[in-house]
């Protein structure tokens, strides 16, 4: 068996086991045993009930959302050939987040369910195309990053105008919700909204996961492989922003998972970019369960946010990998 | 079996990069491409393999013009082998070796049947195997050049075309890649290699294309084409010639 697929089972296994030791913790402690009676339908109603409405969506809320930003992160990572991209740092999740806070100034979101996962798909979408659109326009990926930040600051200032002239606290704390992401109180019906958004993506980014290894060589190299360059570059916009805006809509903006999943796994599949897909994937979506175990966990008067505990972790490790990137000599 | 092209030109803007450019590569040639720096030997190359549009020409795959073909099918008829740049990530030698078989719908991870000895031939072809599980960034210049080239060799291509293969590469290592080179032609295939390196053009070139400010100065064998005045119109160098053995005097004027 190779090594990826050692990886991937072993990452299905944490998967399993995190999602639920993530159903045991709460207000009722209840051990492994009384958490699968629960979850096979043998358990008390009660028990059933805590973990089916409550438990059981918080924690596939926070899975999914990983998952997600796994992929999505990975993706962008191949095609823009840096460990530095990623939905966060290149502006996609705070244009998606921007895209949902306006729908719900302006009341829109109260039209329809549909309403929110949309704009946060469409915000997503909009912005990793600029980037791809820059792509063409510029070989220099620290141009393309500094582009990603000034249209995160961008989308934050607008962001900020929002709250400053939220017309009453509700408003205020839903967009709220939004800038600092979390996965609390999240339905079913939540998650089954955001899905088939969620499959589409990652499906899309599954299907380009060899033009993204091919993309290696450079894009010149990839051409002459037989590599439809305007293909792969739009589907993973697609894919991307499809993913990532199905993980905004329902978790709002969650930074870093994008990057520090991907290259936590490099090492582990020889840096070949297709195989780094899923292992991330699944990686950001233990990280995500677990992160948000400990925002549960942690005796704070209002309970965390799960975006702020997540670039409370991942900005330094992005520090990290950049520094550790210059002394490589392989400038960003 | 040949690639022809006819009147190709390539415009960007104002500037005229190739100017009615027309030759023919068949198999079992080696052709060398010499002129100095900004004659527009890459551009021309590029333009072949249709990295950059053409302005007007065309580029024949033996009868079909390669604007026709699939990048699947002008994949599998043409290799590229640009100047070396650095890998993106530090990926595995046969990982990079497979990616010579994208076009046939390998998967690096998965090799099977005919890709998988496709790989195996080029690793062994360019003294590559006992290294195949190595990380490429721990290669020396000369095995990642080697490197390079067997994954080229690993498309199977009738028709290999190589940007300055052997820039940076110390002599030993010149003589080896041109080595190779020269094999894949014997095997009965036909290689365009862009070479600053006049002498080793000599030596192993079947036939010389020379260029200069975007267009064909001469075409035809070493013998014919390689002369003092030539040198000194497409260089501005003056030289003794003998034969194949070429001496460059110094700059003229």
């Amino acid at each position: 068996m190779s090594r990826t697929s050692i990886l991937i089972i072993g990452l299905c296994a944490a998967n399993i086991i995190a999602l639920i030791l993530a159903c045991g913790l709460g207000t009722t402690p209840m051990e492994p045993s009384r958490i699968i009676s629960a979850l096979i339908g043998q358990g008390l109603p009660s028990d059933e009930i805590i973990i089916w409405t409550i438990r059981m969506p918080r924690a596939l809320a926070a899975s999914l959302t990983g998952l997600a930003l796994g992929a999505s992160g990975a993706a962008l990572q191949g095609l823009l050939r840096n460990p530095l991209a990623e939905p966060g740092i290149l502006g996609v999740s705070a244009t998606g987040s921007l895209f949902a806070s306006v729908s719900i100034y302006y009341g829109l979101a109260a039209l329809s369910p549909w309403v929110i996962p949309s704009a946060a798909i469409l915000g997503a979408v909009t912005a990793t195309a600029i980037i791809a659109l820059a792509a063409l326009k510029t070989r220099s990926v620290v141009t393309l990053i500094l582009i990603g930040v000034g249209l995160s600051s961008f989308a934050g200032a607008l962001m900020s105008l929002l709250v400053n002239f939220a017309p009453n606290p509700f408003t205020l704390s839903d967009i709220m919700n939004w800038m600092l992401g979390s996965v609390a109180n999240r339905s079913f019906a939540d998650i089954l909204f955001v899905l088939p958004f969620m499959i589409a993506g990652l499906l899309i980014i599954w299907s380009i996961r060899r033009g993204l290894s091919a993309l290696t060589l450079g894009e010149d190299t990839a051409h002459s492989l037989g590599l439809d360059l305007k293909k792969i570059r739009w589907l993973t916009v697609l894919g991307a922003g499809l993913a990532t805006g199905a993980s905004i809509a329902l978790a709002g903006a969650i930074g870093f998972v994008g990057i520090v999943a991907p290259h936590m796994i490099r090492p582990f599949v020889h840096h070949d970019p297709a195989r780094t897909i899923l292992p991330s994937a699944l990686l950001g979506s233990v990280m995500l369960v677990l992160a948000d175990m400990g925002v549960r966990l942690l005796p704070t008067q209002t309970e965390l946010k799960l975006g702020v505990v997540a670039a409370i972790i991942g900005a330094p490790a992005f520090i990290w990998i950049a520094v550790q990137r210059s002394n490589g000599g392989r400038g960003a | 079996m040949s690639i022809s092209v006819e009147n190709l030109c390539v415009k960007i803007g104002n500037t005229i990069l190739v100017e009615d450019v027309s030759f023919a590569l068949k198999r079992g040639e080696l052709v060398v491409l010499l002129g100095p720096n900004g004659a527009g030997k890459t551009t021309l190359l590029k333009a072949c393999l249709d990295i950059i549009p053409k302005t007007s020409g065309t580029v024949t795959y033996e009868d079909t013009p390669a604007a026709d073909l699939s990048p699947q099918a002008r994949a599998r008829a043409m290799a590229y082998l640009p100047q070396i740049q650095p890998l993106t990530w530090p990926n595995r030698v046969k990982d990079i070796v497979a990616l010579g078989r994208f076009a046939y719908g390998a998967n690096p991870s998965t090799l099977k049947g005919e890709d998988q000895s496709a790989v195996d031939h080029a690793l062994s072809d360019c003294e590559l195997s006992h290294m195949a599980e190595r990380s490429a960034e721990t290669l020396s210049g000369g095995e990642q050049a080697r490197l390079h080239f067997a994954r080229a060799l690993a498309a199977q291509t009738p028709f290999l075309l190589a940007d300055e293969p052997v820039a940076a590469l110390d002599p030993h290592h010149q003589f080896k890649v041109l080595g190779l080179i020269r094999r894949y032609v014997d095997q009965g295939n036909g290689a365009l290699v862009i070479l600053h390196d006049i002498a080793l053009a000599a030596r192993y070139a079947d036939r010389l294309l020379w260029m200069k400010d975007g267009q064909l100065k001469a075409d035809g064998s070493v013998a014919e084409t390689l002369t003092v005045e030539r040198l000194k119109d497409i260089y501005n160098v003056d030289a003794d010639i003998n034969g194949t053995r070429v001496e460059l005097l110094g700059p003229r004027g």
